[in-house]
This record gives C-alpha cells, structure tokens and sequence, in this order.
C-alpha cells in the first residue's frame, strides 16, 4: 500500500484499540498522535493546528468525544474528516446518531463517518481514510 | 523547577471539597523527566508536602503517565525513587498512597496471558467474552510481540508498587464487560494481596451493563471508585425533561451539591444549558 503524508489526531483512551490502529499504520502512515481524551485534544489542535483527520472515540473520561465535538462547532473549527469510533448496541448507537444530529445540526456539511468497534477490526480503517 | 504538575484550580477545588466533609483523591502529575539528585528529590518532597497540606487528601495517587501505553519519560527505577519519596512524604503525614493507574486493557492482556500458561479451558473461555479487537489482539501471531511487552511492563509496576508498598493498587477501568471486570480483577487482587481502587471507572451508556457492572464493583468491594460517564454529554438528558425543565434527579442533584459546596453548582451539558437559562429567566 502507497505511503500516505496525512496529519492524524487519534484521541482513544483504550490502549488495545491504540496498539491496533498503531498497527495498521506501521509502515503506511506517520503523522499521528494518540491522545486519551477530548480535552487533551483540544489542547493539541490549538498548538499544533487542525490535522487532516481526526479520530475519535465517542466514550471516554475527562471530555467526551461530543463535547470534543461542542467545542470544534463553537470554536467554528471543521474537520476535514471526521472518523467517530463506538461500541454500543445498534439500537444505543441509532439514538445516539440521532441525537447528535439534533443537537448539532452544523455537522450535516461535516465529512463524518462511523466506525463500529464491536463489529469491524482496524485494518478497514485504512479504506475509510 | 516545578516536579508536580498541579493547576491551581484543582488545589482550590480540592481544598473546597476537603472543607465541605467530602474526601479527596489527588491526583499527582509528575513533570517534565530531569536528573533525580538527591537535591531534586528533596524539592519533589517538599513540593509533595506542601500539595498535602494545603488539600488534606485522604489518599494521594502519584502518576508517572503509567496509563499512556508503552512508552513513559521516567524510567522505572526514577519512578521506584519518587514513590518511595511519596510513600515516605504521605505516610508522615497520615495519607494513604496509590499509583496513577493502571490500564484496564494491561490487566486483561496480563490475566489472559496467566490463563494461557496455566489453564487452557480458563484462556479459552476468557476470549470468548472478549470483543472482536481484544479477542484478535491477543490471538493474533502478529501482536504477540506488543502483548509480551504490555505483560513485562505490567510486572515490572507490580513489582515496583510491591516493593514500596503503596496502601491501594489503582486501575483505570473502561471496559464495559461485568463478567471480565470481576474476573480480573479479582485475579490481580489474589495475586498481588493488595487493595485494589480505581479513580477513573467508566460507566457505559448502555443502564444494564451500568448497573451490572455497578453490582461487580459491590461485589469486589473496591474500597474507592470514582465514576466518569461515557458519554456524560448525552447523559446530562437525564437532567433535563421534554419541556426543557430540570428534571426531579436534577433538583436533587442541586440539592446535594449546595449542601456539600454551598454554592450554586456550575452545569455545563449541552442539554441543561436550557433549562439552566430559562430558570434565570
């Protein structure tokens, strides 16, 4: 696989989850960095600028992966792409999804896309991206 | 030189809750790494002593970024040398000591790879509760090199946290599977003979397993656990009813934190910023 010159944000507080995708990068992408949650995110992107892509865990300690997104909207910063990692039910997920929507109506425009942990394994990450 | 790495806030906010009759877990972040003399270890002990005294903690966790994966700044024979200056500092003034926190995830990668040595029936049905991702990394050939190195680190704190005897093991917990939680933890708790807590326990979205996993906690007996919801954002509808009211949980919750702070509690969820705007009129 070609070598890709990407900025990625990583903010998942799981460190299986981190090795996983550290994998799936070796080799193919080096521009990333793991944070454990939104809060040291934020901190991240005002120091070191929006990256190409983040991805984000929607449960975490600290700032969830929705009031990251809370403070993108206020701050009117857009992410180019926006990878939300979850491992909830189908039927939590479909309500959360919905809710999100409602409460954030500015993401419509927003390039998001959904990322089950409990049904996918790592490597399709690389397709999405 | 600064070795602690506190904001002023948190001391005020500890300080706060201290007054108030609750007790308080401080947090102690360790800076950035430099050479440990024994001049630079009297400072950390002073510094230590002065958090201590200001906040009056009941139990002081020192954390070394233990819980940032594999890589840390402090080697672990700096880090033996500021717990048992820590130990030394907390225990002269009546407070107990805990690591920063273990991960979760090291402690199901260290338990499975006890099983696997030792009862293969135990392994087996230990994986098959896992999630897909676990399940894989801990099967696949092409992660056994990470997983060797996760189980190494791990023994190497234990040993560390054995040798200063800390009075509690901290994990840092985020697994929503009750089953595994006790498992494992029961395990590292036969094993090491320790008290175990946990400052950072995630409770899932989803109220079954929450509250199952609350039973496991119970069933543990933990002796402290202190909870972070999930999705706390999304959570905070609970407060909130259809008309965009406070809910009757969230006059109650208001209740509690005025007895306990004296003061009007600061509600931050994208939900009750409503309801919190259309009570000041």
């Amino acid at each position: 696989m070609m070598k890709m010159a990407k900025k990625i944000l990583i903010i998942e507080p799981e460190l299986i989850y981190r090795e996983l995708i550290a994998a799936e990068f070796s080799g193919i992408i080096s521009d990333y960095i793991f944070v454990l949650n939104g809060k040291v995110a934020v901190k991240h992107i005002k120091q070191a600028g929006l990256p190409d892509i983040i991805i984000t865990e929607l449960a975490m300690p600290i700032m969830d992966g929705i009031n990251f997104i809370n403070i993108l909207i206020r701050a009117k910063v857009i992410p180019r792409q926006l990878i939300i990692l979850y491992d909830l039910t189908p039927l939590h997920f479909s309500y959360i999804k919905t809710r999100l929507k409602k409460i954030f109506p500015e993401i419509a425009s927003w390039n998001i896309v959904f990322f089950n942990k409990q049904i996918q394994t790592f490597n399709n990450l690389l397709k999405i991206i | 030189m600064k070795l602690i790495n506190i904001p002023f806030q948190y001391l005020s906010e500890s300080q706060f809750a201290r007054k108030r009759g609750l007790e308080v877990v401080e947090v102690i972040e360790i800076g950035k790494r430099i050479a440990l003399s024994d001049e630079n270890l009297e400072k950390y002990a002073w510094q230590l002593t002065q958090v201590i005294k200001q906040t009056q903690p009941t139990i002081i966790a020192i954390e070394r970024k233990e819980t940032s994966g594999l890589t840390t700044p402090w080697t672990n024979a700096e880090y033996l040398k500021l717990l048992e200056t820590g130990k030394k500092v907390a225990t002269g003034l009546g407070v107990k000591l805990t690591n920063g926190g273990i991960d979760g995830d090291e402690l199901i990668v260290f338990f499975a790879n006890f099983l696997k040595l030792s009862d293969r029936e135990k392994y087996q049905n230990l994986i098959a509760k896992l999630d897909i991702n676990r399940k894989l990394f801990l099967t696949n050939i092409k992660y056994s090199i990470k997983v060797k190195l996760i189980e190494q680190k791990l023994h190497e704190f234990l040993k560390i946290y054995k040798k200063v005897g800390i009075d509690f093991l901290n994990v840092n917990w985020n697994y929503a599977n009750p089953e595994v939680l006790f498992e494992v933890l029961n395990f590292i708790k036969n094993l090491t003979g320790m008290e175990i807590i946990s400052t950072e326990f995630i409770k899932p979205y989803d109220k079954d397993i929450s509250k199952k996993l609350l039973e496991t906690v119970n069933r543990l007996k933990l002796k402290c656990v202190i909870y972070y919801f999930g999705i706390e954002s999304l959570l905070g509808e609970e407060l909130v009813n259809k008309l965009g009211k406070f809910t009757k949980k969230a006059e109650q919750l208001k209740s509690f934190i005025w007895w306990h702070y004296n003061k009007k509690p600061r509600v931050s969820s994208i939900f009750t910023e409503k309801a919190e705007n259309d009570e000041n009129g």
